[in-house]
């Protein structure tokens, strides 16, 4: 099933490629991924993502990825997940519309 | 790791002292002073082209440089210190083979949450991304293997950097954290300051009261309650609330391979290890159980064996420090992400009744009992095993490498705290042995520290005999030689027909002979009677010491739960 994971993540360097790898390495295929301008230091990620088998829980990579040192916000979409990609990099402009997955690590 | 003072880094001693030969200050001697600051004593390193500058700034430093003969050993010689301690070992290399001969350590370190800081040298900057001599992403290869990685480059922020790193090392989960350095900035002049304070790294919120009435009352409702202890109890410092917990509610406990010494082994409710060598005392109770407390454990699958019929009738609670770890493998009514004494301590068991169970598991434990009493005159390796950590007392220290006498000594040995057992757990890599056991015993030169190993896994970091001669390294090395791969070879028995494919070590060497050629004490062992000699000489050596111990190549490990089945279908002997 298809679901959306929004990210707010520092400009290090290796964040980008350290946050991809892990939802590859966890088990999840992007389907599609928008990366925002950075603004004060930080910029908004958006994947919409496949698991790879039924065992696989968008919870748990949720806090996995909130894990990552760099990465400054998780969030989950309010609305429908199974949207079409262009409709998920606009509903990444609208942060009410998405909830926190877990809280922020620092 | 305490924060750094907000001091001038010329202000320590060692640079006072480096000033009268020399005044130029580079990013090279940044990196030395804060180590030290830092209050790291002892380096494991080796050196080579692009580490060139730290290791000429080492000279008149406070810090112990210990050089091992291989990098892959300066990483597991790190790992031991660091889970002796708690504290970030420290390890240092060059670029190019020096940085991919540590990833093994470093992916070791991370899946077993040891503190690390690798230091690695880089190629100039400006050369980064050409393919120059000896250069490889080392920042991007171990980026699995990680918990965090930083290229610096500006030398003045090396202090600050290298601090985070600490920070980040042994904060909420430990782990390994990578910190390459280019060439051009350890060169460059700089004369930094300290950063005045620190950011801790926050765990996770406490539980809500709610949740830990929830479990309390799950607790409640349970006949046939299981401890499911894991790595993750040393981790969170909750040994002492985990013995307070068994002894409080009279839980029968479980272990995993990283679990083994957080409950206190004479503890009557305490089972042993689970899993795939596991005793059936233990994987029966676990399978019979109908509520699991998995407390800093994983759902790891040699613990659990086929992970669907795992406590099959079992309601789940988990507790962990790491927020990531519920539900990840196995779904849980109650996931308690937190402080584990906390939590413990939040959990009552006013309306306990499971007198009738834990007899139960009492005398299953004591019908299953592991036997010692094999026919032959040869060694026994399992009773030779429990000899051995019985007589070392509680300050035996196991650093075990991996083969069928890594899980010999996790079944019969006695470990009075779970950091006394070091062993490579979630790589499995075979060669942890002889440098853990030379870093654990350059950490505790007062405790028995025992290096375990075979006839096929010391012969991947042979050359730290080296080390052990050269520093004098009171480690005294154990090796069971049964002249074959061990643990390969029961599987090919069981689960390949018998097709012993590339396992014999027929023509190893007389490994007695090879620890002489290196300037150390040795001897061989060949008979049962001779155990409690070898015993003795062995824990009585002041310095670097090899008994190589003759077993039975058939000797196989029990019981044994075969690939893809359930841990209650376990094979026995």
């Amino acid at each position: 099933m298809r679901t959306l994971l929004r990210i707010d993540i520092a400009d290090a360097e290796g964040a980008l490629m350290r946050l991809i790898g892990l939802v590859e390495r966890r088990g999840f295929t992007i389907a599609t991924l928008d990366k925002a301008a950075s603004s004060n230091g930080q910029s908004t990620v958006t994947m919409s993502l496949d698991a790879r088998d039924d065992a696989r829980n968008m919870d748990v990579l949720a806090r996995q990825v909130a894990r990552l040192l760099d990465v400054r916000g998780v969030f989950t979409p309010d609305f429908e997940p199974q949207i079409a990609p262009e409709i998920a990099a606009q509903a990444a402009g609208t942060p009410h519309r998405w909830r926190q997955a877990c809280p922020p690590r620092h | 790791m305490t924060a750094l003072p907000a001091t001038e880094i010329d202000d320590t001693a060692s640079a006072a002292d480096a000033a009268q030969t020399r005044t130029r200050q580079t990013g090279a001697h940044a990196v030395v002073r804060t180590l030290e600051a830092l209050g790291v004593t002892r380096v494991f390193g080796y050196p080579g082209g692009a580490i060139m500058p730290v290791y000429d700034a080492l000279t008149g430093s406070s810090l112990k440089h210990i050089l091992v003969r291989h990098e892959q050993a300066a990483a597991f010689a790190a790992d031991a210190q660091a889970r002796l301690t708690g504290k970030a070992g420290v390890c240092l290399a060059t670029s190019g083979p020096g940085a991919t001969n540590l990833l093994t350590g470093i992916a070791n370190a991370y899946l077993d949450s040891v503190p690390m800081i690798i230091l690695t040298g880089q190629v100039p900057s400006g050369l980064m991304g050409t393919d120059a001599f000896q250069e490889v992403d080392v920042f991007g290869m171990s980026m699995p293997v990680v918990k965090h990685s930083i290229i610096i480059r500006d030398p003045m922020r090396i202090p600050e950097m290298i601090a985070e790193a600490f920070q980040i090392a042994e904060g909420g989960r430990p782990g390994p954290v990578l910190i390459d350095l280019p060439k051009d900035v350890l060169q460059a002049e700089a004369y930094p300051t300290f950063p005045p304070g620190s950011r801790p790294e926050a765990g996770p919120p406490s539980p809500p009261e709610s949740d830990l009435a929830s479990a309390t009352a799950l607790l409640a409702q349970s006949d046939r309650p299981v401890l499911y202890i894991g790595g993750g109890v040393t981790l969170g410092g909750a040994v002492d609330a985990v013995r307070d917990f068994m002894a409080r509610t009279g839980i029968p406990a479980v272990a995993t391979l990283k679990g083994l010494g957080c409950a206190h082994p004479d503890s009557e409710t305490y089972l042993g290890m689970l899993g795939m060598h596991g005793g059936r005392a233990a994987n029966v109770a676990v399978d019979e159980s109908d509520l699991l407390i998995c407390c800093g454990a994983r759902f790891d699958d040699r613990a659990t064996g086929r992970l669907d019929s795992f406590a099959p009738g079992a309601r789940i609670i988990h507790i962990d420090g790491d927020a990531a770890e519920i539900d990840k493998l196995r779904r849980a009514e109650i996931g308690l992400a937190g402080d584990i004494t906390e939590i413990l301590a939040g959990i009552t068991n006013d309306w306990l009744d499971i007198a009738a169970w834990r007899d139960t598991c009492i005398e299953r434990k004591h019908r299953h009992a592991f036997r010692y009493d094999a026919p032959g005159s040869g060694v026994y390796a399992p009773a030779m095993l429990k000899e051995l950590s019985e007589v070392a007392g509680d300050d035996f220290i196991a650093a075990c490498d991996v083969g069928q006498h890594q899980m010999w000594v996790a079944q019969h040995c006695r470990f009075s705290r779970p950091e006394h057992h070091l062993t490579s757990a979630g790589l499995g890599a075979m060669g942890y042995g002889l440098p853990a056991g030379i870093g654990a015993a350059m950490t505790r030169p007062d405790a028995k520290v025992v290096t375990i190993t075979g006839d096929g896994s010391i012969m991947m970091n042979i050359q730290e005999l080296a080390t052990a001669r050269r520093y004098g390294v009171p480690v005294k090395i154990l090796l069971l030689d049964n002249a074959s791969l061990g643990l390969v070879r029961q599987w090919q028995e069981y689960f390949f027909e018998e097709n012993f494919s590339e396992i014999d070590l027929y023509d190893n060497p007389d490994f007695a002979e090879v620890a002489h050629a290196f300037g150390i004490e040795a001897f061989t062992v060949h008979s049962r009677e001779e155990v409690p000699a070898a015993i003795d000489r062995l824990l009585k050596a002041r310095g670097p010491i090899l008994a190589h111990v003759l077993i039975d190549p058939r000797e196989n490990v029990w019981p044994l739960v075969p690939p893809g089945a359930s841990n209650a279908d376990m094979m026995e002997n």
